[in-house]
């Protein structure tokens, strides 16, 4: 659909929602075409109101890939934003207009880069803002009520079973379906887990992603948390291992929190808006999962190339990056890791 | 024998003409992907260059299932096997990154033979 088409079909849509009878899009441009979701930015303006909203609207492909759709994650953001977690504020759903399911959110300012956030000068502010701001972010997303029904469509661990062991158990899954070859760094991984279990706590929203690349930065610090699809009930330390991966630290290896702070400030600042103490142990653990879950992940990404689907050659490289997990594994499982 | 340009002389004029000449001219996803190329290039030339590639010394698939069937369970067979793994891994990181692998081991540590010890 071109987007004077989908402009054309969504200014009634809008009027509809709001309740007015006129309104008028203005600035409509594609931000990002993924595989399976689409965003696109927009200025709205409504009949009767002064004020323009500066939207994004996330469309996403029928029958994707993807976990979950639009109305699902419109009210898991919902009911994150409800706590006053820094998410972009849910605006609008909608089924039929656009042909596809789509959702619309305030558009937030700040960088994504994750490179950028690292490095630039701009944001050294941020920088020492971030790993408190970050953990703050994490401790109010893992507040939100798991019997909210808005969450009630997310993957939880079953009946008798530890998050720690669901987790584990569907990744092993995975890396059994996907590989072509045999990574024998990560069969070790998974008997390490089995055999080095977090101590389990409750279970609580874990949002799956997070990690810088995925949240806005300003100079003032943490504007945004996005990109909630692989959102799931599970142990909250899951967030805070993915957060310390070594592939999101974007070259500042030594940073071991995200490359902008330490493991040790990660859970000094974690457990001062949480009131958990977090055991470097059970650190640990999730952060061997993180690394070994964005190894299948890589192995998940290149397999359309390996298989001919894809002559992307950028998929072909990243199968040649979990040599980089693999070798992290091994740091993490002999105590070598920075 | 074939004749010059050989294999890498070919194999280096591609890299540069990706890096010099399409590079600077493309925009975007394109420049992106022509840069990933040349990359591939660059890891191509750093694999023929090795005595033995980024292929393992080991067999893969028989340490997965002796991984898998709980063997190298004792500590010190743990010790044993984590060395051959990180040799493995090792060996495929010099052609893939061999960066970090410099990172690490001029930190002084993750090294399969104890650099730890001169750092």
């Amino acid at each position: 659909m071109s987007p004077e088409e989908m402009v054309s079909r969504l200014e009634p849509f809008f009027a509809e929602a709001a309740g007015v009878s006129s309104a008028r899009i203005e600035g409509f441009r594609t931000l990002t075409g993924g595989a399976v979701r689409s965003a696109f930015a927009l200025d709205l303006h409504l009949s009767g109101s002064p004020t323009v909203q500066e939207l994004v609207l996330l469309a996403f492909r029928p029958g994707g890939a993807s976990t979950f759709g639009a109305p699902e994650e419109f009210g898991l953001l919902g009911a994150v934003h409800d706590l006053g977690a820094p998410v972009p504020r849910p605006a609008y759903v909608g089924e039929e207009t656009l042909g596809r399911p789509f959702y619309v959110m305030e558009r937030m300012a700040g960088e994504s880069i994750g490179r950028r956030i690292v490095t630039a000068d701009s944001l050294a502010s941020a920088r020492e803002a971030l790993p408190r701001q970050l953990a703050a972010a994490l401790a109010s997303i893992h507040r939100v009520d798991t019997a909210d029904p808005r969450l009630a469509f997310l993957g939880q661990p079953e009946a008798g079973q530890s998050a720690a062991e669901h987790t584990r158990l569907q990744l092993d899954a995975i890396y059994e379906m996907i590989r072509v070859e045999a990574h024998p760094v990560f069969d070790e991984a998974f008997r390490w887990l089995a055999e080095n279990p977090p101590q389990e706590g409750a279970l609580a929203l874990v949002h799956g992603d997070f990690r810088i690349g995925n949240v806005l930065v300003s100079p003032d610090g943490l504007e945004a948390v996005l990109d909630w699809e692989l959102a799931h009930i599970g142990d909250p330390i899951e967030d805070l291992g993915w957060l310390c991966g070594r592939s999101w630290r974007f070259g500042l290896d030594e940073k071991t929190c995200g490359g902008v702070g330490s493991r040790e400030d990660l859970l000094a600042a974690y457990q001062e808006s949480s009131g958990r103490a977090v055991s470097t142990g059970d650190l640990l653990y999730w952060e061997v999962f993180g690394n070994l879950r964005w190894g299948v992940f890589t192995l998940v990404q290149t397999r359309p190339f390996l298989d001919g689907s894809s002559r992307n050659i950028e998929l072909g490289m990243i199968g040649r990056r979990v040599a980089e997990t693999e070798w992290e594994l091994l740091n993490l499982m002999e105590g070598k890791a920075l | 024998m074939t004749d010059r340009p050989s294999s890498r002389e070919l194999l280096s004029a591609v890299e540069r003409f990706l890096d010099e000449d399409l590079v600077p001219d493309l925009k975007g996803r394109r420049q992106f992907l022509a840069r990933v190329a040349a990359n591939a290039l660059r890891l191509v030339a750093r694999e023929m260059a090795t005595e033995s590639p980024s292929t393992t010394k080991r067999d893969p698939e028989l340490l997965r299932q002796q991984i898998r069937q709980r063997e190298y369970a004792g500590s010190e067979e743990r010790q044993h096997l984590l060395r051959i793994l990180r040799e493995d891994v090792r060996a495929k990181l010099l052609v893939s990154n061999p960066r970090l692998l410099e990172a690490d081991e001029a930190r002084g540590r993750a090294s399969p033979e104890g650099a730890a010890d001169r750092a």
